[in-house]
């Protein structure tokens, strides 16, 4: 599955009310700015983290702001 | 003799410090903390284990220079690095200083600026953190004037130690500093020795939750660098010298089942969790999950740092009862930080105390009558009774105390009492008091609203945001929860507070907002509060997500709120809510034929029920 689909399937797991929005997620976004509060936003991260088989660090998930920069890290983690 | 031999201890008393606590338990090899990490693995202390690698901590941190009464900041996510560094510190007779990581996405400059002014306040000299933190934490390094250095836990033993003997620790000594997420903006570190420590401790230990070694597992995902997760999980345990099983926290977040599926992989029978864990426990077990887990063999679920939701405990035992979770396990208790931990425990096992009472005459009065069927009611839960040797008292705005029944502030005495504020004589002197009436006795001003029914205390607001409209006490809390009901509003992510008007107090509400809320949102919310409420709101104003002010552990800030509305400058930096509740207003009949259908499945008692 692509990154950004992995990350709508993620988003819908978590909170079925954002399905509306999820078309018009852009790399630009940020992801604050959808509105999942922060235990929905990790729980979210969870379902990536299990798809993908891999944990990300503290660290790396503290420096990430938008979409583009989920995108990223789910392509660093896949390659 | 081979290792795992089981050694008798004597913990038949209370230590004096937790110092002694943890020597007496140092022969133990068969009992002891297991630490998962990340990917679920578990590693094993035992209690003499864990002593061994606490005492290799303390000589490490001395060796760093740190000297007795030194306050060491920690900012550790593992639950392993935690303990064994929080341990080696009281050994070593430094002052730890647990503060919270940065847990979620981006927000990085607000986290520097609140972790700066904590360490500023603490005076710290050295941060003690992990690898995949340092590098957030550099940065904040120049800006605190005190510190001297960053260290990272995973070289610390190999370091260099010091040799010398450890320190005698007394009760009197500072154990740590811990400090609380309030509403202000400057942060205060509460002062928690030895003496009130083990207070607290054996309190919890004994009374509260009648811990017995071998029979009791505790499992905890809570955060270490908060009152509930340290003291409780932590701490307490060593009184007993009882088995502990810790989650990362950020692992339950993640994968809120891990909570219960520890739960059932260790037989737990302690645990603890905010109000807002068991909507999610709840919300996320898969079918498979309550298909396979056996939860007969917990005890109690503690429910404390939130307001209780009734209807929350009750579908969480509804949807766990097929794993054998016995229906008496939400325990409801009450605490904060000043007080050490815990103020009032529920009975274990007890069914759900719920008071029912009529709204009116509690609004208008402050006093708690049992409502006629058709009156509109409240419902509290009741949050149980003091430990022995100590008090909880309600008193008036003056200092007069109130008996049962009457609403007022809650006040709280006794051996558990923290020695207040590090270098902050003022805020201490204001909140940690004697009473009219009282003699000498220091009594800690909660700053929490509730009354004393049947001897059990019940939390029914904060003080300091308490609304008055036309002469009439309303808790924000309602009236937030009224709004947070509406289509477009985030849940839990409204306040509500007055402000001066021409003539008297107006309402203002503020609220986040979904993605494109309704174009007639702000009407929809006034209408609604008038129609439930009765009351008018003078000015909404409505935010994007996140722009709500709240603590590091999501508390909203009312009073933040009101007065960055006053100065006009409503939005920027948020954190999480915990999800609020609050009182719900229902007919009496209703609500208890709610409450008691709930009851069939999850006993409940209600008292004050009308026939």
């Amino acid at each position: 599955m692509e990154a950004m689909e992995l990350i709508k399937a993620a988003i819908t797991a978590v909170d079925t009310s954002k399905a509306s929005k999820l078309a018009g997620l852009k790399p630009e976004t940020e992801i604050r700015d959808l509105g999942l509060d922060s235990v929905a936003t990790m729980e979210m991260v969870g379902y990536l983290e299990e798809k993908l088989d891999v944990q990300f660090s503290d660290e790396v998930m503290v420096r990430i702001n938008t979409f583009g920069d989920l995108v990223s890290l789910i392509e660093k983690n896949r390659a | 003799m081979s290792q795992t031999t089981p050694v008798t201890v004597d913990l038949s008393q209370a230590p004096a410090t937790v110092v002694e606590a943890l020597r007496r338990i140092r022969t133990v090899e068969n009992h002891g903390c297991t630490f998962l990490d990340n990917a679920n693995k578990p590693t094993f202390f035992s209690h003499a284990a864990l002593y061994r690698a606490a005492e290799v901590r303390a000589q490490a941190l001395l060796g760093l220079g740190l000297t007795r009464g030194d306050r060491v900041a920690m900012v550790l996510s593992q639950p392993q690095d935690f303990v064994i560094t929080f341990l080696g510190a009281l050994l070593a007779g430094v002052v730890p200083v647990p503060m919270f990581p940065p847990l979620s996405f981006g927000k990085l400059d607000a986290y520097a600026e609140s972790a700066v002014s904590i360490l500023e306040v603490a005076g710290a000299r050295i941060i003690v953190t992990d690898k995949a933190l340092s590098s957030v934490l550099w940065q904040v390094v120049p800006k605190v004037s005190t510190l001297k250095d960053l260290v990272v836990v995973e070289s610390l033993d190999a370091g260099k130690k010091a040799t010398g003997e450890l320190p005698e620790i007394t009760a009197a000594d500072l154990a740590f500093l811990q400090f609380t997420s309030g509403s202000t903006s400057a942060p205060k570190g509460v002062m928690v020795t030895h003496k009130s420590l083990v207070a607290n401790c054996w309190a919890i230990a004994t009374e509260g939750m009648g811990l017995e070694v071998g029979s009791d597992v505790a499992i905890s995902w809570l955060p270490l660098y908060h009152d509930m997760g340290l003291i409780g999980f932590v701490i307490t345990p060593l009184m007993k010298g009882v088995d502990v099983v810790f989650i990362p926290t950020l692992s339950f977040v993640k994968r809120p089942s891990i909570w219960l599926q520890t739960l059932h992989d260790f037989k737990g029978t302690v645990t603890f969790g905010p109000n807002f864990a068991f909507a999610l426990a709840t919300k996320r077990a898969s079918e498979k999950d309550l298909a396979t887990w056996d939860l007969s063999s917990v005890r109690i679920i503690g429910s404390g740092a939130e307001p209780i939701n009734a209807n929350v405990m009750f579908e969480f035992v509804e949807r766990f009862a097929q794993c054998g979770l016995k229906p008496g396990v939400p325990m409801p208790a009450y605490g904060m930080a000043e007080a050490t931990l815990a103020m009032s425990f529920a009975a274990v096992g007890e069914d759900l105390p719920v008071l029912l009472l009529d709204a009116e005459t509690f609004r208008r009065e402050g006093r708690v009558v049992t409502p006629d069927d058709d009156a509109l009611s409240l419902a509290f839960v009741s949050c149980g009774k003091p430990f022995s040797k100590h008090g909880i008292c309600v008193i008036d705005a003056e200092g007069n105390v109130l008996g049962e029944d009457r609403e007022g502030e809650l006040v709280f005495s006794g051996p558990s009492l923290t020695d207040g504020y590090w270098k902050n004589p003022e805020a201490t002197a204001e909140v940690f008091r004697t009473i009219v009436g009282g003699g000498d006795t220091i009594w800690l001003r909660t700053g929490d609203l509730g009354f004393v029914h049947d001897g059990n205390v019940f939390i029914t607001g904060r003080s300091k945001d308490l609304i008055i409209l036309n002469g009439r006490n309303h808790h924000p809390q309602t009236i937030e929860w009224s709004v947070a009901e509406i289509d477009g509003v985030r849940k839990g992510n409204v306040v509500a507070f007055s402000r001066p008007g021409k003539e008297s107090e107006e309402l203002v509400v503020v609220a986040e907002t979904r993605a494109d809320p309704p174009a007639d949102l702000k009407e929809t919310i006034i209408a609604a509060v008038a129609d439930r409420l009765s009351l008018k709101v003078t000015d909404v104003v409505l935010l994007g997500a996140g722009q709500l002010p709240k603590t590091s552990s999501g508390k909203l800030q009312r009073r933040k709120t009101r007065e960055q509305y006053l100065a006009g400058e409503l939005g920027g930096e948020g954190v999480r809510t915990l999800g609020a509740t609050g009182e719900k207003l229902t007919v009496a009949r209703h609500l208890a034929r709610s409450l008691l259908g709930r009851a069939t499945h999850a006993a409940s008692k209600v008292f004050n029920r009308p026939s």
